[in-house]
C-alpha cells in the first residue's frame, strides 16, 4: 500500500516540480510509466521466476503494431487495438514459449535474443504491406473516453498512470498468491518444484505469456499515448530496447515491482539530464552516448547495489 | 509397489547403473546401500524421472513410469528428497511446505489472481496439511521462520515435511541422515517409523548403518551399478559379497 502511494506520487511529481516546461517533463513521465509497465512484466519473469528474456522489446513492438494495424489499417476502434496489443504478444509468447521454456540461463538468453531479432526483422520487412517497413505506421488515431479524446499530454499521462497502477496491483496480488510463491520456488530450486508434482514448464510458460501480454499492452499504450503519432521498428522493437528494459529491472531491483518502476525512471530520465554532457564525449554518433550511460550505470549498480536500488524487503539499498 | 527391471545408465563410458533389478514392497521400509559410486542416486534419479534410463523398465503399482517426467512420477504419489537439501530460499518454512501441499492447484494462475472460492478452499486445506506435516516432523514452532534461519538438521526435516505434504504413497529419501549428529539420527529414525506406520512406503538411501539397520525391513546392496545382495538387515550384515564390496576384496 505504501509502495502504491509512492508510485502515484512519483507519477504526478512532474506536474508540481516542473511547471516551467511541463509538457516536456510530463511526456517524459508518460514514457517512464509505459516503460515501467514493461519493467514490471520483466520483474515477474526475471526477478521472481528467474527466467531471462531478451525479447521483451519484441512483445512491446508486437503490441504497438497490433494496436496500430487494427486502428489504422482496419480503422477499428482504438480500444479494440489496445486490447489486441495484449492478446497478440501473448499468443506469440505461447507459440515461442512452448519449445523454449525448457531452456536454462544462457541458452534461454540466446533463444529469446533470436526471437527479438526475428520480430524486429519481420516488422521491418513489411509483410503483406501491413507494417509499413522501416518507416512504420503513421497517423495513429487517439483513444477516446466518454466523449473526451485522449490527445493531450495530461489525459495521456492519466491513462498511462491508471494502467500502470492497475498492472502494479494485479502483479502484486499475483506475487502474494500461491502462484507467486510457486514462481519464487521455481527460481530457487526448479528440480525440487518438479519433485513435488508440479509441472515446472507449465508454470514458467504461464509467467512468460502473462509477462508478454503486459509488455504488449505497454506497447499498445505507447502507440496511442506517446507524443508521436507514428511507430517504427527502431523505436518499439529494437534489440537495444530489450536490453534497456533489462537494465531497468537490474538497476531498480528485480525482486520488487517498485524496483522496476524506479529503474524505468532512472533509465528514462538519466540520458535527458546528462544530454548536455554528450558534447564532451567524442563519439562518432552522439546517440551512442545513451548506451554509454546505461553501461556505466549498470556496472555501478552491479558493484555497489547488486540487488538493485529497491531491495525485496522494501528497504533502500545502502551505498 | 515399485519394480525396476534391467535398468541401465551410462555416463560417457562409465556404466553408472548396469542391468539393475529391484523391487520395493508396499508398506515397508526398504533401504538401498552400497559404496560411493555404486549408482544409488542415479537409480533414484531414474525412478523419479530426473534422468532417462538407457535401458530397462520402471513400474509403480504396475504402471509403467519409465518415460514419465518428474512431476508426472510425483503425481502418482512417488515423492523424493534430495541429497543436498533443496530448500526454496527467501521463503518461510511454512511457505516451503505449502508448495508441497498445494500441487493440485498452485499451478493455476488465474484462480490465484481472482482468489476464487475454490482457490481459497484449497488454500485453507493446504495450510492445514502443511501445518500437520510440520507438526509431524517437529518443526511447527519454526513455521514462520525464514528457511535461512534453520540449521542443517532442521532443513532436512523441513524437506521431509514438504515431501510429506505432497501426500506420498512411496517416499524416496536420498541420504536423509548425512550430516546429522547421532541425536538427530535417533529423531529421524523415530520420524521415519512414524511416517511408515501411517501407511507411506519408504525407500531410503543412506550410509548410516545405525539408521538403516534400525528401520529397514529389507536392505538392497548395490555395487558398481548392480544389485549384489538383498535381504533382512541381519542377513546383509553377514553376507560375504557385501563385506567384500565394502572392505574391498
Amino acid at each position: 500500500m505504501k509502495r502504491l502511494f509512492i508510485l502515484v506520487v512519483l507519477m504526478f511529481a512532474p506536474l508540481v516540480l516542473f511547471r516551467g516546461s511541463m509538457a516536456y517533463y510530463l511526456s517524459l513521465m508518460t514514457m517512464t510509466g509505459i516503460s515501467a509497465i514493461v519493467a514490471i512484466s520483466l520483474n515477474l519473469l526475471l526477478g521472481y521466476t528467474g527466467q531471462i528474456s531478451l525479447c521483451h522489446a519484441a512483445f512491446f513492438g508486437l503490441g504497438a503494431y497490433a494496436a496500430a494495424i487494427a486502428s489504422v489499417n482496419f480503422s477499428l476502434n482504438p480500444w479494440i487495438g489496445l486490447a489486441l496489443s495484449g492478446v497478440l504478444p501473448a499468443g506469440v509468447a505461447l507459440l515461442v514459449g512452448l519449445p523454449t521454456v525448457r531452456l536454462k540461463e544462457h541458452y534461454l538468453a540466446m533463444a529469446t535474443l533470436g526471437i527479438g531479432v526475428i520480430v524486429y526483422a519481420v516488422l521491418r520487412a513489411n509483410p503483406f504491406g501491413a507494417t509499413g517497413g522501416p518507416g512504420g505506421i503513421f497517423a495513429i488515431p487517439s483513444l477516446g473516453f466518454m466523449g473526451l479524446t485522449i490527445d493531450n499530454d495530461i489525459s495521456r499521462h492519466v491513462l498511462v498512470t491508471a494502467v500502470l497502477i492497475a498492472v502494479y496491483i494485479l502483479c502484486e496480488s499475483l506475487i502474494r498468491s500461491r502462484f507467486g510463491s510457486l514462481m519464487q520456488a521455481v527460481h530457487a530450486s526448479p528440480r525440487a518444484v518438479s519433485s513435488l508434482g508440479i509441472d515446472l514448464e507449465a508454470a514458467k510458460l504461464k509467467v512468460f505469456v502473462l509477462s508478454a501480454a503486459l509488455a504488449g499492452l505497454a506497447g499498445g499504450l505507447y502507440c496511442f499515448c506517446s507524443p508521436l503519432s507514428y511507430i517504427n521498428p527502431d523505436d518499439v522493437a529494437s534489440v537495444m530496447l530489450s536490453v534497456k528494459f533489462i537494465v531497468m529491472v537490474v538497476i531498480g531491483g528485480s525482486m520488487s515491482l517498485l524496483g522496476g518502476v524506479i529503474g524505468a525512471l532512472v533509465v528514462t530520465w538519466l540520458p535527458e539530464f546528462l544530454r548536455t554532457l554528450s558534447a564532451w564525449v567524442p563519439l562518432a554518433n552522439p546517440n551512442d552516448f545513451e548506451a554509454v550511460i546505461y553501461g556505466v550505470v549498470l556496472i555501478a549498480t552491479l558493484i555497489y547495489a547488486p540487488q538493485g536500488l529497491i531491495r525485496p524487503g522494501g528497504a533502500r539499498a545502502q551505498g | 509397489m515399485l519394480r525396476v527391471e534391467g535398468l541401465s545408465k551410462t555416463f560417457f563410458k562409465l556404466k553408472a547403473v548396469d542391468g539393475l533389478n529391484l523391487c520395493v514392497k508396499e508398506g515397508g521400509i526398504t533401504a538401498l546401500i552400497g559404496p560411493n559410486g555404486a549408482g544409488k542416486t542415479t537409480t533414484f534419479n531414474m525412478i523419479t524421472g530426473f534422468l532417462k534410463p538407457d535401458h530397462g523398465r520402471i513400474r509403480l503399482e504396475g504402471k509403467d513410469i519409465t518415460h514419465r517426467r518428474p512431476h508426472g512420477v510425483a503425481r502418482l504419489g512417488c515423492i523424493r528428497t534430495f541429497q543436498g537439501v533443496e530448500a526454496f530460499g527467501g521463503m518461510s518454512v511454512l511457505e516451503n511446505v505449502l508448495i508441497g501441499a498445494s500441487r493440485a492447484y498452485c499451478n493455476h494462475m488465474l484462480p490465484a489472481l481472482a482468489r476464487t472460492p475454490g482457490y481459497r478452499r484449497h488454500e485453507r486445506q493446504a495450510r492445514a496439511e502443511a501445518q500437520a506435516a510440520l507438526e509431524l516432523v517437529g518443526l511447527a514452532e519454526a513455521a514462520g521462520a525464514p528457511v535461512a534461519a534453520l540449521g542443517f538438521g532442521q532443513l532436512r526435516l523441513m524437506e521431509i515435511a514438504r515431501a510429506l505434504a505432497a501426500d506420498p504413497k512411496l517416499l524416496l529419501l536420498d541420504e536423509p541422515g548425512a550430516g546429522l549428529n547421532s541425536h538427530e539420527v535417533e529423531d529421524l529414525t523415530a520420524l521415519l517409523k512414524a511416517v511408515n506406520t501411517r501407511g507411506t512406503t519408504i525407500f531410503i538411501i543412506d550410509h548410516d548403518m545405525q539408521l538403516i539397520m534400525g528401520i529397514s525391513d529389507t536392505v538392497i546392496v548395490m555395487d558398481r551399478g548392480a544389485c549384489i545382495a538383498q535381504g533382512t538387515p541381519e542377513q546383509i550384515q553377514t553376507d560375504q559379497a557385501v563385506i567384500a564390496a565394502y572392505l574391498g576384496d
